[in-house]
Formats: C-alpha cells, sequence, structure tokens
C-alpha cells in the first residue's frame, strides 16, 4: 500500500463532534463496510486509499488519469483530545466535516469546528465539505435539510447529506473534496509560474474560478 | 493563533493510549518515508529534463532555435513562440498545451507539475501562513528558531515520541512543568509533547544524548542527515550570536530541535518556554567528540573561533589564486588530509576544469564495472580497460592514458580518483578498483563520470573522452562488466546551463520594510529616513553539496546587493559546520533604499564551503531580481538573468511591502554572469 507509485499524495482530515461517524465514514470510503457498534477513536488514526483522479475541464472534457495517494486522518471527536486533534489540522489539504443530522448539537457546533479550522489550518479557508451523516435514520432526524443547505451556503461550501451505513453519497463527497483540492493546488501553482494575464490570454476563461474566488483566495 | 504542537499536552493519556496513537504515528512515518522516497525522484527527473533543455538563462545562441530540443525554429513561427515562463523561443515539439489554450515550455511544465506533485505548493502556504503572522517580530524569532516548511504534526510528535525512552517505571511522576522558570528545567518542551511521558527527567537525564533521537533524524532527512546535530554545535561553540533574546538561548538552535514546536510558538507569544537546554548539553558533549575526529583528521576544518579571521580570502577565485592557494596547500601539505596521490591530482584538475588541456577526436571504449559494498559502505568502480584509445599526443602518436573518476555532482578534488598512467599504449589495461565511501542512499542522486586522459609528461594533458552513468536506475548488487563508448566533452559542446546541475536548495525570507513614520523623521538628524530596508533572512539550505571528507559541508551564504551603493553591500551569514542542510536563520539588512530602486536592483546569495587552509568551494548560488535589463557588478553591465522563483520571490517581496515573502530556490550551480548588451 505504501509503494511511491502515485502521482499525488493527497492528506484530508475528518473532523466533527463525537459520534457523528467520522470512523464508520471512512471506514465505508476505504472498505465498503459498516460497523454499527459504536467505537471511540483515540485521538488521531488514518486511513488509505488509492483512487485515479481525472480532472474536469471547464468545457467538461476530462483529462488523463492521475493516480492519488489519498491519507485520510480521522480524529477524535471527543473535547479532551482537542489539543492533539487540532494540531494536526494543518497538515491537511482538504477536510471533511460531519455532523450528526439525527443530533441537533452536533449541528450547531459546526459553527466551533469552522472556525476551529479558520485557526489551525493550513490558511484561513481551506477546503472543506459539510457532511450530515446518518441520513439514513430518517425517522430520527433533527437537522432539516434546508438550515444544514443555508449553513454550508453562508460559508461558501459543498453540503450533502451521507450514510456510512449504506454508503449514501461516501464516495461523491471525497470526490468533491478532491476535486476542490486539485483545481485549489492548479491555481495556486499556475499563479505563482505564470505571469499574471497570460495564463487566460487565449484561453477560454475558467467560470468556475471566477465564480469561487471569492472564498478560495488565498495567501500564496 | 494556530495550536502549536508543543502545546500538547499528552500527560492526560493513559499509557495504552499513548501506545495507539504512537502505532498511528509510526504507521504515518513509513507512509512519509515511502513518500520522501517518490519526491526525491521526480525532483531528480526534473533536474535531467532542465539538463537535457540546454539553453536557460545564458546563451551563446542563436534566436533562431529552440530553447529546449535546440532544433532550429520554423522561421513560419515569427511572434508567440516565447514560453511566458521562462521566455525562451520554443518549437511547437516541446511545448505543452494546458487546460486552458495557452501553453508553456515543457520544462517550465515539468517544473510546476513537480511543484503540484511533490506537494510544496502546499507546504509552501503552511509556512507562508506562519511567516505571515502579524505583530511579531519574526526576524528576531526565527533566527533562532529554525522554520521547515514540511515537517508534519505527526512527524515532531513521533520525534519527541522517541526522545523519551519507553517508560522505566510505570508510576508517572508528578509534574509541573509549565510553572517552571526558563533555565532550571531540563526536558520541558521535549516533553510536553512526548507521548511517552510516563517517565521523567531521571531516565534520560539532561546530559545524556540519546541515540535514538539523532537516529531518527538521519533517517528521516537527506543524505547529510547524520550529521544534522553536529553541526550547529560547531556554530555555537563558535561563539555565534544571538543578540535578540535571554542568554539562556542557544544562539543558534540546534537542527535538531523541533521547528515545528518553535514555529508554532511564533504565534503563542508565549516564549516564556525554555528553549530546551537538554540539547544545550548534549550537543556540548557531541562538540567533544567531533574535536577529537577533527585534530585526527588533520587540522583543515578544525573550527577557528575568530570567524572573521577565516573570511579574508574567499574572494574573486581565480584560476590563479587556486593553483596559488593549493601550491601553497601542498607544500605544507604533510599533515593535509589528502593522501600525497590525491594531492599531486589537484593541479592538474584545476587546469583540466579551466579547459586547459589539449583536445583529441575521441575514440574507443572504457571497461569497467560498479557494485556496491555494504560492508564497507562504499562504492566500487572496477577500472578493467579502455580499447582503441585515440592518441593523445598526435604528433608522436603517443598515449599514456589513466582514468579519473568522479562521484556527480561532486566535482571537487574528495570525489576525483585517479588509475596509474599506462605508459605507451592506446589499449591499456587498469584492473583497478576505485573506491568511494558514501552511504547507498546517497547515491540515488549521484552519477558516475569516467573519463579518460592522456598524460602528457612534458607536454599538457589531453582528454581522451569520457562516459556518465547515473547511478539512481543502476543495479549495484549483481555487479556487471559494461563496455561503453567514450565520448567527447558534453560541457564544452554546449553552453551549460546554470541549473544543469542539481545542487540543492536555498530557502529564504525577503521583506521590504517601509520608513517609519513621519514621527520619527522629524527627530531623526540627516538621515534619509524616507528609505526603507530590505530584510532578507537566509533560513536554510537543503541536499548541499558534500566537498569534505565524510561527506559533509561547513558552510556559509554570502549576499551582495548590486549595483553596489557602498562597501558594506556584502553580508555573510555565520559558517554552520558539517552539515549538508544547514540551518543559518541569519538576517542581512540593507538600509536606505527605496521600493523603486530595487526594482532594478540584483541580489546575489552564493553558498560557500569554508576552507581553512584553502580558498572556500563553491556550493551554489541564485540570483534574484526582476529578471529584466542590466545591472552593474563591478565595473560591467551585466544582465540580470533570473528565472522563475528568483523573480517571482523579488517581485512578491516588492509587492507586498512589509511582509515576508517565502521561497525555496534552487541552486545555480555556476553564476556565470552574461554581459549586458
Amino acid at each position: 500500500m505504501s509503494d511511491g507509485d502515485y502521482d499525488y499524495l493527497i492528506k484530508f482530515l475528518a473532523l466533527g463532534d463525537s459520534g457523528v461517524g467520522k470512523t464508520s465514514f471512512l471506514y465505508q470510503y476505504t472498505d465498503g463496510k459498516f460497523n454499527s457498534k459504536f467505537i471511540t477513536t483515540v485521538g488521531i488514526d488514518f486511513r488509505e486509499k488509492r483512487v485515479i483522479y481525472r480532472s474536469t475541464g471547464s468545457d467538461g472534457s476530462s483529462g488523463k488519469g492521475q493516480k492519488i495517494h489519498m491519507q485520510l486522518w480521522d480524529t477524535a471527536g471527543q473535547e479532551r483530545f482537542r489539543s492533539l486533534t487540532t494540531a494536526f489540522f494543518r497538515d491537511a489539504m482538504g477536510f471533511l466535516l460531519l455532523f450528526d443530522l439525527t443530533n441537533e448539537q452536533s449541528f450547531l457546533n459546526v459553527r466551533n469546528w469552522m472556525s476551529q479550522l479558520q485557526i489551525h489550518a493550513y490558511c484561513e479557508n481551506p477546503d472543506v465539505v459539510l457532511c450530515g451523516n446518518k441520513c439514513d435514520l430518517a425517522d430520527q432526524r433533527a437537522v432539516s435539510e434546508e438550515e444544514a443547505r443555508e449553513l454550508a451556503e453562508k460559508y461558501g461550501i459543498p453540503y450533502f447529506e451521507t450514510s456510512a451505513a449504506n454508503g449514501l453519497n461516501v464516495n461523491k463527497v471525497v470526490d468533491v473534496l478532491l476535486d476542490l483540492v486539485m483545481k485549489r493546488m492548479e491555481r495556486c501553482v499556475d499563479k505563482s509560474w505564470i505571469p499574471d494575464g497570460t495564463v487566460r490570454a487565449n484561453g477560454p476563461l475558467n467560470p468556475d474560478s471566477s465564480e469561487n474566488s471569492d472564498r478560495n483566495k488565498c495567501a500564496c | 493563533m494556530p495550536q502549536a504542537a508543543d502545546m500538547v499536552n499528552l500527560d492526560f493519556l493513559s499509557n495504552s493510549e499513548k501506545e495507539r496513537i504512537l502505532e498511528v504515528l509510526q504507521r504515518d512515518e513509513e507512509l512519509r518515508h515511502a513518500d520522501d522516497q517518490r519526491v526525491r525522484k521526480l525532483k531528480t527527473d526534473l533536474q535531467e529534463v532542465k539538463r537535457k533543455g540546454a539553453k536557460r538563462g545564458s546563451g551563446k545562441y542563436s534566436q533562431r532555435i529552440c530553447g529546449r530540443c535546440l532544433e532550429p525554429l520554423s522561421p513560419l513561427i515569427l511572434f508567440n513562440s516565447k514560453c511566458a515562463v521562462c521566455s525562451h523561443d520554443v518549437c511547437r515539439n516541446c511545448r505543452t498545451i494546458l487546460a486552458n489554450g495557452s501553453w508553456v515550455c515543457n520544462v517550465c511544465d515539468k517544473e510546476s507539475d513537480v511543484k503540484k506533485k511533490t506537494g510544496e505548493w502546499f507546504y509552501d502556504q503552511n509556512i507562508n501562513r506562519f511567516s505571515a503572522a502579524p505583530g511579531h517580530d519574526l526576524v528576531r524569532l526565527s533566527l533562532k528558531r529554525p522554520l521547515k516548511k514540511n515537517e508534519t504534526t505527526g512527524q515532531v510528535l513521533l520525534r519527541n515520541c522517541e526522545i523519551t525512552p519507553a517508560p522505566s517505571s510505570p508510576v508517572p511522576q508528578p509534574r509541573q512543568k509549565n510553572k517552571i522558570p526558563n533555565k532550571s528545567t531540563n526536558s520541558e518542551s521535549a516533553e510536553k509533547t512526548s507521548i511517552q511521558s510516563g517517565k521523567t527527567d531521571t531516565a534520560s537525564g539532561p546530559v545524556t544524548p540519546d541515540p535514538p533521537r539523532r537516529k531518527n533524524r538521519s533517517d528521516k532527512s537527506s543524505p547529510a542527515g547524520s550529521s544534522v546535530s553536529s553541526l550547529s554545535v560547531a556554530v555555537k561553540a563558535d561563539g555565534d550570536s544571538d543578540k535578540s533574546e535571554a542568554k539562556t538561548t542557544p544562539g543558534v538552535k540546534p537542527a535538531s530541535s523541533n521547528p515545528d514546536l518553535d514555529v508554532d510558538r511564533l504565534f503563542k507569544k508565549s516564549i516564556k518556554r525554555a528553549p530546551k537546554p537538554q540539547e544545550c548539553v548534549s550537543t556540548l558533549d557531541l562538540r567533544d567528540g567531533f574535536d577529537h575526529s577533527e585534530t585526527s583528521m588533520g587540522n583543515r576544518s578544525k573550527s577557528v573561533p575568530g570567524l572573521d579571521v577565516q573570511e579574508a580570502e574567499e574572494e574573486d577565485e581565480d584560476i590563479d589564486s587556486l593553483v596559488s592557494l593549493h601550491k601553497r596547500t601542498m607544500a605544507s601539505s604533510s599533515s593535509s588530509l589528502h593522501s600525497s596521490k590525491s594531492a599531486m591530482g589537484s593541479l592538474m584538475s584545476v587546469y583540466s576544469e579551466a579547459g586547459d588541456f589539449d583536445s583529441v577526436d575521441v575514440c574507443g571504449d572504457v571497461i569497467f564495472s560498479l557494485s556496491y559494498d555494504e560492508h564497507t559502505q562504499s562504492l566500487q568502480v572496477f577500472i578493467k580497460e579502455c580499447h582503441g584509445l585515440a592518441y593523445g599526443d598526435a604528433s608522436r602518436q603517443l598515449s599514456n592514458p589513466y582514468v579519473k573518476c568522479y562521484l556527480l555532482p561532486d566535482k571537487s578534488r574528495q570525489s576525483k580518483r585517479k588509475t596509474s598512467v599506462k605508459r605507451n599504449t592506446i589499449n591499456p589495461v587498469f584492473k583497478e578498483t576505485l573506491k568511494y565511501s558514501i552511504s547507498r542512499t546517497q547515491l540515488f542522486t549521484r552519477s558516475m563520470l569516467i573519463s579518460v586522459w592522456h598524460h602528457g609528461r612534458f607536454s599538457r594533458n589531453a582528454f581522451l573522452g569520457e562516459v556518465e552513468i547515473s547511478l539512481d536506475s543502476r543495479d549495484l548488487d549483481s555487479p556487471y562488466e559494461d563496455c561503453m563508448v567514450l565520448m567527447g566533452k558534453a560541457s564544452s559542446a554546449v553552453p551549460s546551463s546554470p541549473f544543469a546541475q542539481y545542487k540543492g536548495e536555498l530557502v529564504i525570507s525577503l521583506k521590504y520594510v517601509t520608513p517609519k513614520m513621519p514621527a520619527e523623521k522629524i527627530k531623526g538628524k540627516k538621515v534619509a529616513t524616507e528609505e526603507g530596508e530590505l530584510h532578507v533572512l537566509i533560513k536554510e539550505a537543503n541536499n548541499l553539496m558534500a566537498v569534505k571528507l565524510g561527506g559533509t559541508s561547513d558552510s556559509f551564504v554570502k549576499g551582495n546587493l548590486f549595483p553596489t551603493k557602498e562597501k558594506t553591500s556584502k553580508r555573510k551569514t555565520p559558517v554552520v559546520k558539517k552539515n549538508l542542510n544547514p540551518h543559518y536563520d541569519h538576517t542581512f539588512v540593507y538600509k536606505e533604499l527605496a521600493l523603486e530602486q530595487l526594482k532594478g536592483m540584483c541580489l546575489e546569495l552564493t553558498v560557500w564551503d569554508r576552507e581553512a587552509m584553502s580558498s572556500n568551494e563553491f556550493l551554489g548560488g541564485v540570483r534574484l531580481s526582476s529578471g529584466k535589463g542590466t545591472v552593474k557588478m563591478g565595473k560591467e553591465e551585466v544582465e540580470m538573468d533570473s528565472v522563475g522563483e528568483e523573480v517571482s520571490l523579488w517581485e512578491k517581496m516588492m509587492q507586498y511591502p512589509d511582509s515576508w515573502a517565502e521561497g525555496t530556490l534552487p541552486l545555480r550551480s555556476t553564476m556565470g554572469k552574461v554581459k549586458g548588451k
């Protein structure tokens, strides 16, 4: 698993309150399995997975596949591990912020997690995807899709309802995050290498990038 | 502010929890290790691609050839043939079309590709975020706090775990670390992060240097890692300055400290915490050890207390001075490190590097084998024989051939090995083994240059041909005989690019400090307070070339700002001994500069290996400028041929006054200047 035959090492990190299903989510993503028993994560852990990434250009064409080795950091949601887990934020390129659709407090805490990210991540507006997990437990739902979507919009981040139990949107979420991070990478590198004005001189304007530029502005 | 790894107090964890986490960290370490290999390969490949495109920066070449493949450009392409990044004219075959329809040349494309694949883009931002922290005098702090940009929290934690040996007694001792004032504690901050903090001061007392940690360091860092901890010592011992803070702090932080912790500490303003005195002590121990080894090696690299004294004579290294220095060295060389044989050779190489030799039409081949001997940790080059060599002395139909090897990129005398000279033959049989003591991991980025020479007894030497074998893909375990056709000197045929050889990288930060408030202007006397200052923070260098025995270098960085205003434009860092990844953390300040002026200025930073008894050895350099126009250097107008990051960093500095622009710049292997028109 850890041989160097890949093009990119991409590091993501899952965060959110205790018991929202971060570990299960990642387990579902990497192994396609689910265990309903609750095992609290001790501090930190990570899982790995290889995927092929095809960038989608603005014209909808897809580039050649890139081999991605993903390192998915799992963090303990419990408060007592906080100082440890937040120290790992800075090493992640993208974040999966989970809350539990059946637990309103975990949703209210999303705000706190976002501000933790702003403080500890590698830049003030890292790529984040918000996940309302446990959407399979429809009868216990405590957070409506609208209010979750509203919050995500406020932060300018994508929102998905997921289920680590049946796998709904699990792959989708990681793919979306990967796409965001890869796009940001392109922007960062091209910006520092290609003098302004020449990048788009004769190419089609990327509507996507201008639209996102507000929140994706970064220090580089 | 980012929570520091050094604030992670893990005392609350139970032992089994600590073990779990340690296990995770170790898995992470494995992953990182594999990734390091991959990254190194990428960088080597990039170097290879750069070498192939010979034109870069300098050029005695016609405008009408492609800057990459050197084929003539089609006359149809009259405009729009310049790469937007490097400004070379490039033919269609050497272009890469970007997603948005524009294009760059394939070298620039590869360069940005490597930036992405290595994750550099990410680490750059990470570090920039830290250096952009407001309200701190970063210069002062970073003087003693090296920032290492791609070190992860996991790495730091793991290292700290390993510092602390496994708990010897299961009973954790009570601790009140946080309240202990500066000097008294020993392992305070180290243990703060440590996971296995069940044990305390008693177990690994302050005085004991811990082998596990040092080992760990060398594992993780590049080739020269093993000597990392040693050299910071020497610097400190030389009484190097840390004027900034409490005298209890070591002047230059040992390289083996935890940069992340330090970085993060910047943000906490909690500078109260003591730097680990533990390390001070252990470094002293180390130094003793090193002094011994130095004396046994001869006193060339012995540390001299007065740095200024040794910095006298490294200017303007032309051949003459090199030669005379060599002569001097040899005259007194009974104590020199060189075996007499190799010392004799040096004089000649000085000439051969300068191209002072006869050239002949190269022909013939060389038969050799390469193998690695694990037992002696050495690379063995077996030179068997040559066939059908050219006559070195054509008029007399005579050849006295010998074989000379370099383990590139090191072309210094330390890397040179020679066979004996065979008389009057063009089919010499040598059957000699030349050895290089080098760790196997270091070989990856090297290549072996085997050249054949005619030894002219009364005339000049003549070059008979050479072959270069890159070692990264060669199987060194099962030696097989290779017969390779000798080639002419590549370097003399093609104008060599200053980036052709990988010389390592220099990490620096630039900041333009705008003039002080007007209030101060009134108070000030006649000083031109309207003009600001340029701060150049020399942080560290990576993967420097080893030129000293034992595979290390004692390096320092010299700065020159052109056009020279006054004599004082020259700046130097202290020497960092025995380290190929030295942390200098030294700031050059250039005063009375207007922001406008900087556009037409050029900053040269060169890295040198300090040689006590002879001339210093050039290790690489960078030239920062806007990349356009010419500048006066000495008496000549010279083109500002900065490229890539050298330009972008300089511009970033001018664009954002009062904030740090940090960058990692590849070192040029030559600082050859192009005369302006």
